[in-house]
């Protein structure tokens, strides 16, 4: 006789076949996205971090952390060089960072930096496309600034501001 | 289109890093596990073996990541339609001439640039405008040196940053208009020379300040006066920019050779003057100021730019004052916005110095002086005001659409920005613009 499946099985089964939560039924995606919650309760799924390495020990103000991310200073107060890294564009992560923490629709931010592209003034951040990347290359390189999901915040690198919705 | 292309290659470099991973652990792991005596001597070899395996695949991560970085290609198009109500005069910096007109404010640009390393890079910039029987032309073509942080020195080709928008103004997806403002921009047209220029950008508390010199030659063609060319262009401008404000003062001098000047009459008997008779002008070194002050706002919704410029010519070309005061709001995708636009000329009756010749006998005509000189002031004077009702519409991240209706009127008898071989015979002109507008 076969075993009859668990909610929890199945959704681990889910997990595992990467599904995601509107692929089940709904009273199993209700009770999924209830214990996902409750697992992230700690701070919001929505949050980002602004992250540094943790031997960069500069306070970064907000002013300071725009201008890098927007091409106009590629240092950090001490002098030493600040490479930002972004999302890929069409990340959720990245149009919240553009919308929330820039100010700008997705538009404008392109528009920013082709006036910088076709006057020679500067390129737009090289893409990561998971917050793996991003704490990885941050770990190899203390001259990276970037930014991931608060949930996938580790000890590896220090969080240096939260944009929140 | 740019960015799918870095994707696949960002794709295949994840390939290249995901391949190399197995053919790369394969042979130590397998001499490990016959080498090893005990189970925890081929632990300290496998974790060995995989952090040199971690730190060469990161070296070869970099290496790709270098290459992808050094060479990049961009491009930005322009797909205009405009159509004016007079047909019988072009606008003279666009050349809008008539009913609907696709190649007028049309333009595409791709823009290579190569970057050996962090401190030099190498641009050329090649557009090619609907208005000009789309040749290609190299906009920019020069290399960059950055010794330290905030200064960049440029050999070659560029563009002046006459105004604010100046140097990209053809960038149409990153100019709120169609069109800028011709009473200001269509003054000086385009802007490119050869030479050298400095940008030195300091930043302080919450402002970034960047200091432009330039110093180059250029040679090129106006409708009045032929091929023209520019000496010993020397522009400085000093630009200060918070996160919602830009400030900017600049000043430009320049000499120029134009060539003799001969305009063909109409008939006008009341003066003796036939048909062919030509107003002459005799040419020369002129030279030629600018001097212009602007400032934006900008909060990513509420927008408010202006820019004033004096421009003041030795001799018999007019000097002009021109000024725009812009403003738009954004909700959500959608950006109305209105401009106000206006031109003076500063020396109407300096034109004295204007001759009428006969096509028939070849003299002067015996005209007084302040005749051939309101005659000139026909040619030379420019007035005219603009009013803009346009707006824009975020289509994707990086292609917009942009409808603009002008209402060009108050040329107090000159002809305005226009070409015509008279002024306008009715005080008003109405132009009609759409584009659509992207990066790549």
């Amino acid at each position: 006789m076969k075993n009859k499946p668990t909610i929890m099985t199945s959704i681990q089964t889910a997990i595992a076949k990467g599904l995601k939560p509107s692929s089940l039924p709904q009273s199993r995606a209700v009770l999924l996205t209830s214990l996902l919650l409750l697992v992230s309760s700690a701070h919001s799924n929505a949050d980002i971090s602004i992250i540094v390495s943790t031997d960069n020990t500069h306070a970064l103000n907000i002013t300071e952390i725009k201008r890098i991310f927007l091409g106009k200073w590629q240092q950090f107060p001490d002098g030493s060089i600040a490479i930002p890294f972004v999302r890929e564009d069409n990340s959720k992560e990245a149009k919240q960072f553009i919308r929330l923490f820039l100010n700008k629709t997705s538009q404008q931010y392109n528009a920013h930096w082709a006036r910088l592209i076709f006057t020679g003034k500067g390129y737009p951040p090289e893409e990561a496309f998971s917050d793996n990347e991003i704490v990885d290359r941050i770990i190899s390189d203390p001259s990276i600034i970037s930014y991931i999901r608060s949930s996938s915040l580790t000890s590896d690198v220090r969080e240096v501001f939260r944009i929140t919705e | 289109m740019l960015r799918e292309i870095l994707r696949q290659r960002q794709g295949r470099r994840l390939l290249i890093v995901a391949t190399l991973i197995p053919i790369l652990t394969a042979t130590p792991v397998v001499a490990v596990s016959a080498d090893s005596a005990t189970d925890s001597t081929s632990t300290v070899s496998q974790n060995r073996s995989l952090k040199q395996l971690e730190q060469r695949i990161r070296t070869l991560e970099k290496k790709l990541v270098k290459r992808e970085k050094s060479f990049r290609v961009n491009g930005f198009i322009s797909a205009a339609l405009s159509s004016s109500d007079n047909e019988a005069i072009t606008e003279s910096w666009g050349g809008i001439t008539k009913k609907n007109d696709f190649a007028a404010l049309s333009n595409i640009g791709i823009q290579l640039s190569f970057s050996p390393n962090p401190h030099s890079e190498i641009i050329a910039q090649l557009v090619s405008r609907g208005e000009e029987e789309w040749d290609m032309e190299a906009e920019w073509a020069y290399i960059s040196l950055r010794p330290t942080a905030g200064l960049t020195l440029r050999f070659g080709r560029q563009k002046a940053p006459l105004y604010l928008l100046s140097e990209y103004i053809e960038v149409g997806f990153a100019n709120p208009w169609v069109y800028a403002p011709d009473e200001v921009y269509g003054i000086t047209g385009d802007s490119t020379y050869d030479g050298i220029s400095m940008l030195y950008t300091v930043p302080t508390l919450n402002w970034d300040t960047t200091l432009q010199v330039m110093w180059g030659n250029n040679t090129f063609v106006t409708a009045i006066a032929g091929e023209t060319s520019l000496e010993d262009m020397v522009s400085m401008s000093i630009t200060t920019r918070s996160e919602t404000i830009t400030g900017r003062l600049g000043y430009t001098s320049v000499k120029t050779n134009i060539n003799d000047l001969s305009i063909p009459l109409p008939s006008i008997p009341s003066f003796g003057i036939s048909a062919g008779d030509t107003l002459n002008f005799s040419g020369g070194a002129i030279d030629i100021t600018y001097a212009v002050a602007g400032f934006i706002y900008d909060n990513s919704h509420l927008v408010v730019m202006s820019e004033y410029s004096q421009l003041e010519v030795e001799g018999w070309f007019g000097d002009v004052t021109g000024v725009y005061l812009m403003t738009g709001y954004q909700f959500g995708k959608l950006m109305p916005h209105f401009t106000i636009s206006n031109m003076e000329n500063q020396d109407p009756g300096a034109r004295d110095v204007g001759v009428i010749i006969s096509a028939s006998t070849g003299n002067a005509l015996p005209l007084p002086g302040a005749v051939g000189g309101s005659i000139a002031d026909a040619f030379m004077v420019q007035n005219q005001t603009t009013y803009t009702l346009g707006i824009r519409y975020e289509l994707l991240p990086s292609v917009s659409l942009k409808a603009e209706l002008s209402h060009i009127t108050d040329f107090d008898g000159s002809g305005g920005q226009f070409i015509a071989s008279a002024p306008p015979t009715e005080d008003e002109v109405n132009i009609l613009k759409f584009s659509i507008d992207s990066v790549f």
